[in-house]
């Protein structure tokens, strides 16, 4: 995780699934209650694989940013965790951006 | 005998078995010749069903075992994934999207919705108390062009 500004930069790992949602929930706390988080970016170029866990993942950073105005974006996502992300009605909520440096400039 | 075909694995309710299950399907269904996105599909329910034994199952509890088995019969991929957790209550409530008793572990709820998104059939049979068994099935299309297509993509030929 990187923290610039108010933005925290999440590199999320190849495979999303429980365990690794539960990893980047237990960082993202820690980080959360220490700093003025105001939105966050999950950096999803590295993901082979996601299943639920990693839209409840998504959702739960969007509800805490949310009461500050934040934002919450996804970027470099592969087209087959587009395809789940699109299923999921995620896109609602959350924006997409090809690369880290775009959503810097859209926060 | 279709029972030559059968495949079943027997595994504790840690997390960490959710990958192994997941990869141990795909590598069974990898006979059928699937897509990339077929096996992607597959994994992800897979993961679904296992989550769901371990989080809600066996919530609490370290000694609880699942059971995944598969077949093939021409065409189709069944995979069921059992256990003798706490079972669920209401089957249509358990299937809504967004539904889930374990929201402060950040579920999301999509969890059936994604079976059912990426299996052709899923059935779930639970009983309070005793356990639940969730089926899905899968036809793989073995379609020669895409695959060789896969092939060359992810660099085999």
């Amino acid at each position: 995780m990187e923290i610039e500004d108010r933005n925290l930069i999440i590199h999320v790992g190849k495979e999303i699934d429980h365990m690794e949602a539960e990893r980047i929930r237990a960082d993202f706390e820690e980080c959360y209650m220490r700093r003025n988080i105001k939105n966050v970016i999950f950096d999803m170029s590295e993901v082979e694989f996601m299943d639920s866990s990693g839209i409840g993942m998504i959702i739960g950073k969007y509800m805490k940013v949310r009461y500050v105005g934040g934002k919450v974006f996804v970027t470099g996502v592969p087209d087959n965790i587009d395809r789940i992300l699109k299923m999921s009605g995620i896109y609602k909520i959350v924006t997409k951006r090809d690369n880290i440096f775009q959503a810097l400039r859209s926060c | 005998m279709d029972d030559i075909q059968k495949m079943s694995i027997e595994f504790g309710c840690e997390p960490a078995n959710e990958s192994f299950a997941r990869v141990a399907v795909a590598a069974y269904a990898a006979r059928l010749n699937p897509t990339v996105e077929e096996i992607s599909d597959i994994k992800t329910a897979v993961s679904e069903a296992v989550t769901n034994s371990i989080i809600h199952g066996y919530y609490g509890r370290k000694d609880g075992r699942i059971i995944v088995e598969c077949t093939i019969k021409e065409d189709k991929l069944t995979v069921s994934v059992s256990d003798r957790g706490v079972g669920i209550e209401d089957i249509d409530k358990a299937m809504e999207p967004m539904y889930t008793t374990r929201p402060e572990l950040e579920r999301s709820g999509m969890g059936f919705v994604f079976m059912e998104a990426f299996m052709d059939e899923v059935t779930v049979e639970s009983t309070a108390g005793e356990g639940t068994i969730v089926k899905m099935s899968r036809r793989i299309t073995s379609d020669e062009q895409i695959n060789n297509d896969t092939c060359m993509a992810v660099g085999y030929n």
